[in-house]
């Protein structure tokens, strides 16, 4: 064989093979994805307004608007609601200890009180929405440290699609997440939440936006099976070097 | 292009870095006008109509100064209402305070609630506001009446301590139940021998008079706890003045002797509570607990005046299911001691359970169930809210009151009823 023969039919080969990964994929494992959306840069504090829209099964809609401070890779929250009138002053802060644990609390004016949320309860609507308070806690970078990641497929992008099971004593209340990754920007694009093997939500990021070279999702939208969805549009990014720890407490929750 | 000159141009980056410059110092402020307009109808099982209500609450907020928290706030409120059932029309003032923010401390001076406890409902710690008890069976957060008071919030975030200084310069009374609501109790007045009852004269109110004596006061400490899923423990004191009256009676001679009049005499207690509260949060559940004992300046039950001391506990559950709906069992144990010489005491044991369920976005179920074991009487309230647009809602309850002649809830059996109301925020 023609040595420039053999040489096209070598480099042939390892095209072929190099597409064997799966168009041209950086990543072989779904815990590889994981870690690198759990590493993409995330800043050390965000301030953004949220417009969340509920659309009922029969089309009718609820507009909420909502300022947020989130620090330390969304594990220190805070959201206070700001429209509409008869809920604005609501409020929101998540916590999350060292050792995994979180503590949630939520403000509501007309009682004049904060009152604790459990654990578990963070799989309450949040203020009647198709997203959780557990949603809306991971919603900044997720917590996938609490899942096992499987790489199931890569797709056209490359897009990985990954599933993740909580880990033995993990702190959700779901039981499987599917989540598509799209390489170029790390930020899922589109989740399916699962409880009890049943599909629950399906959670789409339609537009992410980057901000002092951070990419956030800008556009989301969380679809039941039970019909309702709900579209959240951040707004009015402000990346914080730091937010003061004062911004997490009840007192900052309660402050008019 | 034309050019700028340099000189005019270092003015103008020296005039927009001395705007900048100055940014902080310069005092931010903003005023938020809002408010609600709401009504409310209701018919009770006897045919009447208990409440044909329509209320307008303006209100007003605003802040001065940046940064995390403002340099001062406050909150006011003018509510007006007209009740063709019943109160007539009232406009008064509601919340009227301002807020100071120093350093580590909230000082809130003003006409205010301050709220003290932890569990939902059934609060003995939470004394300091009068109530509103036109309507007995209201949800308790409705029925506090905002007073002036003077109150210090200390934070210690670090370690998780907050200290709640409250002065209440003047006593304010309680707006007792209407007459519909106020059952009948066996008269216990001893009449000496050949003494005739002809007649009652007018009540004797004795309010407390606006003095430095009748000053009210208290503390409240509360630590976090760094436990589970967080968790927090108080401990109260307040020395104050009860706002609902202890009533008894008194013979008054006319000028025909062995004749005597009737007075009723409202006094209110002066008493000392001292309180403890907690809330702990779990991966699963949230338990609360709050507890006081109230002492009177009649420890013995000798003085028919004074109420005598008491101990009221509360301690709860709350559980969301899977389905989303939230579920709070309440257990109350209530005592007051008997007067000297009699065997009066009264023990109480109830139960509050609720439950709540967001069908929808636009929809909410309620219903909560309370029962007391003493007499086994006891209330039903299921409810339903529905929003109808962004800052209207709509919503209908039912109270249904049952028990024995006599009963805590048996004799209010009549006054069971339907509300239902429309509420439109702005």
């Amino acid at each position: 064989m023609p040595r420039h023969v053999f040489l096209t039919l070598l480099a042939a080969f390892c095209v072929a093979a190099g597409a064997g990964l799966g168009y041209g994929q950086k990543y072989t494992t779904g815990e590889a994805v994981m870690a690198a959306v759990d590493a993409r840069p995330t800043p050390a504090g965000l301030i953004s307004t949220m417009t969340m829209t509920i659309t009922t099964r029969s089309g009718q809609s609820l507009t909420r608007q909502m300022q947020v401070w989130s620090a330390n890779d969304g594990k220190k929250e805070v959201v206070k609601f700001t429209a509409p009138p008869d809920i604005a002053g609501s409020g929101f802060l998540s916590v999350e200890s060292p050792d995994g644990s979180t503590v949630s609390m939520v403000y509501l004016p007309a009682l004049d009180r904060t009152r604790r949320i459990a654990g578990g309860q963070k799989q309450e609507a949040f203020f009647g929405s198709d997203f959780s308070y557990e949603d809306i806690s991971d919603l900044q970078t997720g917590t996938h440290e609490k899942y096992e990641n499987e790489l199931l497929k890569v797709d056209a992008g490359p897009v990985y699609v990954v599933q993740a099971t909580p880990k033995p004593g993990a702190e959700t209340s779901y039981s499987k997440l599917v989540l598509d990754v799209p390489e170029a920007t790390l930020v899922p694009s589109r989740i399916e939440f699962y409880r009890d093997g049943a599909l629950l939500k399906i959670m789409t990021i339609s537009k992410t936006t980057v901000v002092d070279g951070y990419t956030m999702p800008s556009d989301i939208r969380m679809e039941s099976a039970a019909g309702s969805t709900t579209t959240l549009q951040q707004s009015d990014f402000s990346v914080q070097t730091a937010i003061p720890d004062d911004v997490f407490t009840e007192r900052f929750l309660t402050r008019r | 292009m034309r050019r700028i000159p340099a000189a005019t141009l270092a003015a103008h980056l020296a005039a927009v870095l001395a705007l900048s410059l100055s940014g902080p110092a310069v005092a931010q402020s903003g005023i938020h006008v809002g408010g609600q307009v709401a009504t409310t109808f209701g018919v009770a099982f006897d045919g009447t109509i208990p409440v044909a209500s329509a209320q307008l609450e303006l209100r007003a907020s605003g802040d001065v100064g940046g940064g995390v928290f403002p340099d001062a706030s406050f909150e006011a409120e003018l509510i007006g209402s007209y009740d063709g059932a019943g109160t007539g029309t009232d406009v008064h003032l509601g919340k009227a305070y301002a807020t100071v923010y120093l350093g580590d401390t909230d000082l809130v001076v003003g006409q205010q609630i301050a709220f003290w406890g932890s569990t939902d409902a059934v609060n003995p710690e939470d004394v300091i506001n009068p109530r509103d008890l036109s309507f007995p069976a209201a949800d308790p957060a409705d029925e506090r009446i905002p007073i002036p008071m003077v109150r210090a919030i200390i934070h210690d975030g670090k370690d998780g301590l907050k200290l709640d200084l409250v002065l209440v310069p003047v006593f304010r009374v309680s707006k007792v139940p209407g007459p519909a609501w106020q059952t009948t109790s066996p008269a216990t007045l001893q009449l000496p021998p050949g003494v005739t009852v002809v007649g009652q004269a007018d009540t004797a109110d004795n309010l407390p008079a606006a003095k430095l004596a009748n000053v009210q006061f208290g503390a409240r400490m509360t630590l976090d706890l760094d436990i589970l899923n967080g968790g927090d423990v108080s401990v109260a004191y307040f020395h104050g003045i009860r706002t609902t009256p202890t009533a008894s009676a008194t013979l008054l001679p006319t000028a025909t002797p062995g004749q005597v009049l009737v007075q009723p005499v409202l006094d209110y207690d002066r008493y000392d509570l001292l309180g403890a509260d907690f809330s702990l949060a779990t991966a699963q559940a949230v338990f609360r607990g709050e507890a006081a004992y109230t002492f009177t300046h009649d420890p013995n039950g000798t003085d028919p005046t004074i109420g005598n001391p008491g101990f009221q506990a509360v301690l709860e559950a709350e559980h969301t299911f899977p389905s989303g709906a939230v579920a709070t069992l309440e257990g109350i144990l209530e005592h007051t001691n008997g007067d000297q010489g009699r065997d009066n005491a009264a023990t109480a044991f109830s139960s509050l359970a609720t439950i709540q369920y967001d069908a929808t976005a636009r929809l909410t179920a309620q219903a909560a169930w309370l029962h007391d074991y003493s007499d086994g009487s006891g209330m039903l309230r299921p409810s339903l809210s529905y929003t109808f647009a962004d800052g209207v809602t709509g919503n209908a309850e039912l109270f249904v009151f049952y028990g024995r002649d006599g009963s805590r809830y048996g004799d209010w059996r009549d006054n069971s009823q339907l509300r239902v109301g429309l509420t439109y925020a702005f």
